[in-house]
């Protein structure tokens, strides 16, 4: 069965379950969409489950309710070559990969969902959002990066108002930032910036500081763990990943990307620096809430 | 018990009545406080808990609930910023059947809103003389350990540093070759040094606070042995660090690893 018949059967509401393989690829967005529409089709519960041994042997009992639930196993891979699973009813499998055996035995029941392409998000996003000018919504669809699940989430907060409402109600949540906190960026980016001496990114986020999830402590403790392994690998031509006790891939990932921006002297100078700001803010001369300026602006003045 | 005749005394005569509600019994590592604390437990025979690794505010609440007297101890040096200000109620609000009796180190890792609420009993200094003494009572090859009243204020010091005598030769020996060898070490090695040293009781390694004294006391001997305006200057970054980690709640680690550092750059 292909997605057209799929939609078409729940648009006729005559769709029946049996055994069915949804199968995404980039994200399960739309599956979960479609599972929602069955459900209210059918009237059913769904019931998430773990294993499909979960359903193979469930025992019926007299009072048991659960016959009628639509059982939705999620999972990345789908590798339970089972034959007889194709007799199951209620019982839909959402998953990214299947194994070659799998995709074999099952061929009549996969569902393939393709990648939401950008038209696709636009007009979904438009569709929840009627009474809200296009322009404003591409905006927004800009600002969460084309995540569905976060335009999803964005616009439950615009959908409860009545379409007149809706352009006024948007205009003001704008105005209050409601929809400025979010960012694609995290402290490890903030970490690699300071580490690779890129000012640029580093100014971007240094911007975006507030909506980026950066305890100053937090990014101490980041850049001290990696300034030591710096140290030992770009200062010791001989350390080896075994004798500073970390993985090969991470010692050659960071000579490779991390080693070589900063002479030994600004290296040092680094690491005297963040094993002194506990003492310095313990001891009042410094407080906390300056602490990430203090480490960018003594950093950048090496 | 060596020594603190008057705060002994003073438990002696010690009614329940006469118990401060809350108190602070202020001496070093190993001084006797815990000792004092059982002397009270015995002399009013009240039941008694130590409280220090159970600070929340449900337990703060059941305190209240109790209705027969109870002392709690809670160690002031082992506990958070956070944890202090949950109980500061228990101080501010005395109730009738809890008595309240912390120990620390020093007044200066204390909150001065519990300070000024808690009657202060300071445990004396121990002399070199009650140390040696000390150690004739517990050890039988006392003379052996003599030595180690060069690096110990407190009885309870000395019977932690009688625990590691066979080590404390390797100690002296590791603080020795770091003074010769570290101005040209690796990076990578010299950083290792801390993965000998326990930072919160751990297990097989060797206390920090105990190394850095005997850093400290290494390092004046070479000066007496040594003209060496290098080595005086490590004596007094060997200072800092030791006054340095008295700071409350200090990441001893970061500062020992700092330390490192100069000491590689000055012995350089």
């Amino acid at each position: 069965m292909d997605i057209k018949k799929l939609k078409q059967l729940i648009e006729d509401k005559s769709i029946k379950i049996g055994f069915m393989i949804f199968k995404y690829s980039d994200n399960d967005f739309l599956p979960m969409q479609y599972l929602h529409e069955i459900k209210g089709i059918l009237n059913n519960e769904i019931r998430f489950i773990d294993n499909i041994k979960e359903v193979l042997n469930s025992t019926n009992f007299f009072f048991d309710d659960s016959e009628n639930d639509i059982n939705v196993l999620c999972c990345d891979t789908f590798s339970d070559n089972i034959s007889n699973l194709v007799n199951q009813n209620n019982l839909i499998v959402i998953c990214k990969k299947l194994d070659k055996e799998c995709e074999n035995i099952f061929k009549n029941n996969i569902i393939e969902f393709p990648k939401l392409e950008d038209w696709q998000i636009k007009d979904y996003v438009y569709s929840l959002a009627e009474g809200v000018p296009e322009k404003e919504l591409d905006k927004l669809i800009s600002i969460c990066n084309k995540n569905i699940y976060r335009l999803d989430k964005e616009l439950k907060k615009i959908k409860i108002f009545n379409e007149q409402e809706r352009k006024y109600t948007y205009a003001k949540f704008v105005d209050d930032g409601i929809f400025d906190d979010l960012s694609e960026h995290n402290i490890f980016d903030f970490c690699n910036a300071i580490f690779k001496k890129d000012v640029q990114s580093l100014s971007k986020l240094y911007a975006e500081l507030n909506k980026i999830d950066v305890e100053p402590l937090g990014l101490v403790k980041l850049l001290y763990d990696n300034l030591k392994v710096i140290i030992s690998i770009q200062l010791d031509p001989n350390t080896t990943a075994e004798s500073i006790g970390i993985a090969s891939n991470r010692f050659w990932a960071i000579k490779k990307n991390n080693c070589g921006f900063y002479t030994k002297e600004q290296l040092l100078l680094m690491f005297y620096l963040v094993t002194d700001i506990d003492r310095k803010l313990k001891t009042g001369q410094i407080s906390i809430d300056i602490i990430i300026d203090y480490i960018i602006t003594h950093i950048f003045s090496f | 018990m060596i020594g603190q005749h008057i705060l002994i005394n003073r438990i002696e005569n010690i009614t329940i009545d006469t118990l401060p509600r809350s108190l602070i019994l202020l001496g070093d590592v190993g001084s006797g406080r815990h000792t004092l604390f059982s002397l009270i437990k015995e002399r009013l025979n009240l039941p008694a808990f130590d409280i220090t690794k159970n600070i929340s505010k449900d337990n703060i609440d059941e305190i209240y609930l109790k209705v027969e007297p109870i002392l709690y101890l809670i160690d002031l040096d082992n506990i958070s910023i956070r944890e202090e200000n949950m109980i500061l109620k228990l101080v501010e609000e005395p109730l009738k059947n809890a008595y309240i009796i912390f120990i620390a180190k020093t007044k200066t890792t204390i909150l001065p809103t519990i300070l000024n609420r808690c009657q202060l009993w300071e445990l004396e200094k121990y002399s070199e003389e009650q140390l040696r003494y000390f150690l004739t009572t517990v050890f039988d090859n006392y003379p052996d350990y003599f030595n180690l009243v060069d690096f110990c204020t407190t009885p309870g010091q000395l019977i932690q540093m009688q625990k590691l005598n066979h080590n404390i030769n390797d100690i002296i020996n590791l603080c020795n070759k770091m003074i010769d060898y570290i101005g040209n070490a690796r990076f990578s090695n010299t950083l290792t040094l801390t993965n000998k040293l326990s930072f919160d009781s751990e297990a097989d390694k060797w206390d920090y606070d105990i190394f850095i004294k005997i850093f400290q006391y290494v390092i004046k001997e070479r000066i007496k042995k040594e003209d060496n305006i290098k080595l005086f200057n490590v004596y007094k970054v060997i200072n800092q660090l030791i006054r340095d980690s008295q700071i409350p709640h200090i990441n001893k680690k970061q500062l020992f690893e700092n330390c490192l550092f100069t000491l590689r750059c000055l012995l350089r």
